[in-house]
């Protein structure tokens, strides 16, 4: 009896602080959706495909992944998940089903967000309009499988551990929140990020460097990267195009001004 | 016979056959040229809105050269210029009729752009020139354009 006791407080006590932040304002939760970019992968824009419902093919060198609904429909959708596990696909790939999600999902970048914050995300997600669409499997290499994401999260995790974590707002943005590593950080042959390279750019993605080096931004004024992430203009006057003018459009130009000076001055000196 | 041979003969030689067999690095190259004039007036629009510079004066020739620029817009994608060294993407040629309503409304943000300017309240074209790019430029580089190398 004693121990179940325990065992009850330990959990009642860490979900406290949990839930009483958890129910936030939808504004909270609207704003770090933003920020996590949840919007540009899971909706087919190419196609004025319906907000939020997935079908947008993302090529990889891996092979064609077909990003899912993350609509509040209880079928298709997110909306008959619980909390424990919308936390668990988020932080840890893993999905409802017990299957390991492909890393094409950042959750590699996303296992740093807050509880709270994962679930102020699940709770505007669950005001969006219901879609029922449902989509075909990935298309990927043949020596692809997800019986391997296992041991693919253990070599990447004792392989990220040797790079401590950045804590600062500015870092739970662009590390955890806008997973721009995920982008402009070179991969290695099994596809995990090479961290000893960060943000030194990714060759296959066409990402650029976006180090403070002169390769990278070096020569950005405060001004070029705000015009840059609040209108997606380059500092030749072009504007981005691709996949960075979903980022800008449905990303960063919704940054606060709070936020976007913070990410600006870090970009401007992190090595 | 041989009179109707030669009059097809001549018109194949004529110009307009000619300008129809446009060679696609040449069209591509084209492209580029109309492309870099369009950045080089936008560019010269926001230093003048931001007041970087005081050409106010100058203000709508550049408008001008941006309509003249923008009428050519449905016309610099020619089949067959889908490859080599550009980095126009392949849904341009694959749903034509998405990407001519895609340049419509590019050439409709422009005129809406042209409308504030004639006001000549320097702040409001200023404002102005954010939404048009984000509305002509922007919008069509998402969709149509691939990044660059």
């Amino acid at each position: 009896m004693y121990p179940f006791i325990q065992s009850y407080l330990f959990w009642l006590l860490l979900a406290l602080p949990i839930f009483a932040v958890a129910d936030n304002s939808e504004n909270r939760g609207e704003y770090l959706f933003h920020l996590a970019n949840c919007y540009g992968c899971h909706t087919d824009v190419e196609n004025n495909g319906t907000p939020l419902a997935g079908g947008r093919r993302l090529e990889t060198e891996f092979g064609t992944f077909i990003t899912p609904n993350i609509t509040s429909d209880e079928e298709a959708g997110i909306g008959s998940w619980t909390d424990f596990q919308f936390v668990n696909a988020v932080k840890h790939g893993i999905a409802p089903s017990g299957l390991n999600y492909y890393p094409a999902f950042p959750y590699t970048s996303y296992r740093n967000m807050t509880v709270n914050d994962i679930l102020a995300i699940k709770k505007y997600l669950m005001t969006t309009q219901p879609s029922s669409l449902k989509h075909p499997d990935h298309e990927l290499k043949f020596y692809l499988f997800r019986q391997f994401m296992p041991v693919w999260n253990w070599i990447n995790n004792y392989l990220q551990a040797r790079h401590p974590v950045r804590i600062n707002r500015a870092a739970y943005v662009v590390d955890t929140l806008g997973h721009c590593h995920e982008c402009h950080t070179p991969r290695n042959f099994l596809g995990m990020l090479d961290m000893q390279q960060r943000f030194q750019g990714n060759e296959s993605l066409k990402a650029p460097d976006i180090t403070p080096s002169e390769k990278g931004l070096g020569d950005w004024s405060k001004s070029e990267l705000e015009e840059l992430f609040t209108e997606g203009i380059l500092p030749d006057g072009d504007y981005v195009s691709d996949h960075m003018a979903e980022v800008v459009e449905f990303s960063t130009s919704q940054w606060s001004d709070e936020d976007l000076q913070a990410v600006i001055t870090f970009l401007r000196k992190v090595d | 016979m041989k009179k109707i041979s030669l009059f097809l003969l001549c018109l194949l030689l004529t110009p307009v056959g000619m300008a129809q067999d446009i060679e696609p690095e040449d069209a591509i190259k084209y492209r580029k040229a109309i492309m870099s004039a369009i950045k080089g007036h936008n560019n010269a629009i926001r230093s003048i809105v931001s007041s970087k510079v005081p050409f106010s004066n100058r203000l709508n020739d550049h408008v001008m050269s941006l309509q003249q620029l923008y009428a050519e817009l449905d016309q610099i994608f020619p089949e067959g210029s889908d490859f080599g060294k550009t980095n126009a993407k392949e849904a341009i040629w694959d749903d034509p009729d998405k990407f001519n309503a895609t340049i419509k409304k590019s050439q409709e943000a422009l005129d809406t752009f042209a409308a504030v300017i004639a006001k000549g309240n320097l702040s409001e074209s200023a404002s102005a020139a954010k939404k048009f790019g984000k509305e002509s430029c922007g919008s069509c580089h998402k969709l149509y354009k691939k990044k660059d190398n």
